[in-house]
């Protein structure tokens, strides 16, 4: 007989056997179960009080033991299986952090801190080269202001400043309204290691999308106003829109409008 | 997350099942222990090393039938009595008659299609197979297909190596398919003499 022929011989005898002796447990097991009940009910075996206080010490005693096992095996399986979702987790980001060095600039630039009541936006200090006396002594440039194409009907230009050294500012009032009921002001404010804080007491807060880009807007009811504050794509800054008078959706379309 | 690690938590009262199940068959596992050996003192040493194999199968035997879990635990008390019985020496009517360092250089012929057809139809008479085995071989066969042990706990049982197992094991199987289909009906052997001889019956 061949070896594979022998092999199969082997496999077919050991099913054919599993099959037969399953069948002969079944039938034993009856038996035995009757045998059971019938020496519960005759009185035939006599068991000691000693040997059996004896027992179920030992039973209590061992499955102590048993169980510190299972738990010490569960604890281990537990501990395995959330250490590789970890690796696994740790591996994506590391992946994304090396495969798309956009979103590491992003991340290590800024990140949000949101407490109750505020949330401060920390920008990194941004590569700082061989200092250089420039003419302007601000940091703000011409290349750091940015264009708003649409505005609600009835809102014109009113004011653009430079506030400090980090902010562009644009004010837009309405024709009809007074500034207390109706104004829009647009600020881009540069990052160079500061922390800019935006006030979310009492205020609906939440995330939308601008431009395919996340954005916090708020709404607070006791000063009647809204606004979306966002970072720029590729830039160290943030842009900032607080507006009274005006619906959230002409809010996110004038940010939506905004050229840098 | 959560259903991750939920998946793990072992079954809990382990002990209290383990009790419920020597409160529920201490008579039946007594009366089987005393079936092999007359001291009561070992009788109780006995059921005490049966109810340790079955706290380490405990994973296996939780949710089984109550009928096979009554055919297993009368498999574990005589499985240790005959152990037992090994292990001090004494000899009795069902126990091994030839070398066992022999047995796995004698080839084993594999059974024809025809008999094991034979053998399948009579499935229904494989206890008279197994009281007419050696006693080393039915231990064997029933370590192996009921009581579910690993080729290193039979290697233990029958002081072998492991690696012996398997050849042991073919060889049991093969002695009981032959016994039965060559037995008739009547649950008697064709052969009795052959019959006697592989038994070694007193």
């Amino acid at each position: 007989m061949t070896g594979r022929r022998n092999q199969l011989q082997e496999k077919y005898e050991d099913a054919l056997f599993a099959l037969m002796m399953d069948d002969y447990f079944r039938e034993t097991g009856q038996h035995a179960l009757d045998e059971n009940e019938r020496l519960k009910e005759s009185n035939e075996i006599e068991i000691s009080q000693n040997i059996d206080k004896r027992i179920r010490n030992q039973i209590k005693r061992l499955s102590h033991v048993t169980s510190r096992k299972h738990r010490g095996k569960s604890i281990a399986v537990i501990a395995k299986r959330v250490g590789i979702v970890l690796c696994a987790a740790v591996i994506l980001t590391m992946t994304a952090f090396a495969g798309f060095p956009d979103l590491k600039t992003n991340l290590m630039n800024l990140y949000l801190e949101v407490a109750d009541g505020y949330m401060d936006f920390h920008f990194s200090e941004s590569d700082i080269s061989d200092t250089t006396e420039t003419e302007s002594t601000s940091d703000v440039t011409s290349e750091d202001d940015f264009v708003v194409t649409w505005l609600p009907d009835g809102f014109y230009e009113s004011e653009k400043n430079y506030m400090e050294d980090f902010i562009v500012e644009y004010k837009y009032l309405s024709e009809s309204l007074p500034e207390e009921e109706a104004c829009i002001a647009v600020t881009k404010i540069l990052g160079d290691g500061s922390t800019f804080s935006i006030d979310t007491e009492d205020s609906e807060v939440r995330n939308v999308m601008v431009n395919n880009t996340d954005a916090i807007f708020t709404r607070k009811k006791v000063f009647n106003n809204i606004s979306l504050t966002w970072r720029i794509e590729g830039e160290n800054a943030l842009m900032r829109i607080v507006a009274w008078g005006i619906s959230e959706e002409d809010l996110i379309k004038i940010a939506e409008s905004i050229q840098a | 997350m959560v259903t991750l690690i939920c998946t793990t938590i072992q079954e809990p009262d382990d002990r209290e099942y383990i009790l419920g199940i020597y409160k529920e068959f201490q008579n039946l596992m007594f009366y089987t222990a005393k079936k092999y050996i007359n001291d009561q003192t070992i009788c109780e040493d006995i059921v005490q090393d049966s109810i340790l194999k079955l706290i380490e199968k405990i994973d296996m035997i939780r949710g089984k039938e109550r009928c096979i879990l009554a055919g297993y635990i009368v498999s574990i008390v005589r499985n240790v009595s005959i152990n037992y019985l090994k292990r001090e020496g004494i000899r009795k009517k069902h126990t091994v008659g030839f070398d066992e360092e022999t047995i796995d250089e004698v080839p084993v012929p594999a059974l024809s299609i025809e008999e094991l057809l034979l053998a399948k139809e009579k499935a229904s008479l494989i206890s008279v197979a197994l009281e007419q085995l050696p006693e080393t071989e039915r231990l064997l066969l029933e370590g192996k297909y009921i009581l579910e042990y690993s080729d290193k706990e039979l290697a233990e049982q029958l002081n072998c190596k492991p690696g012996s197992i398997r050849m042991k094991l073919t060889r049991a199987r093969r002695h009981a398919l032959s016994i039965l289909s060559q037995t008739d009906w009547k649950g008697e052997g064709d052969d009795d003499r052959q019959a006697q001889s592989i038994a070694g019956k007193v």
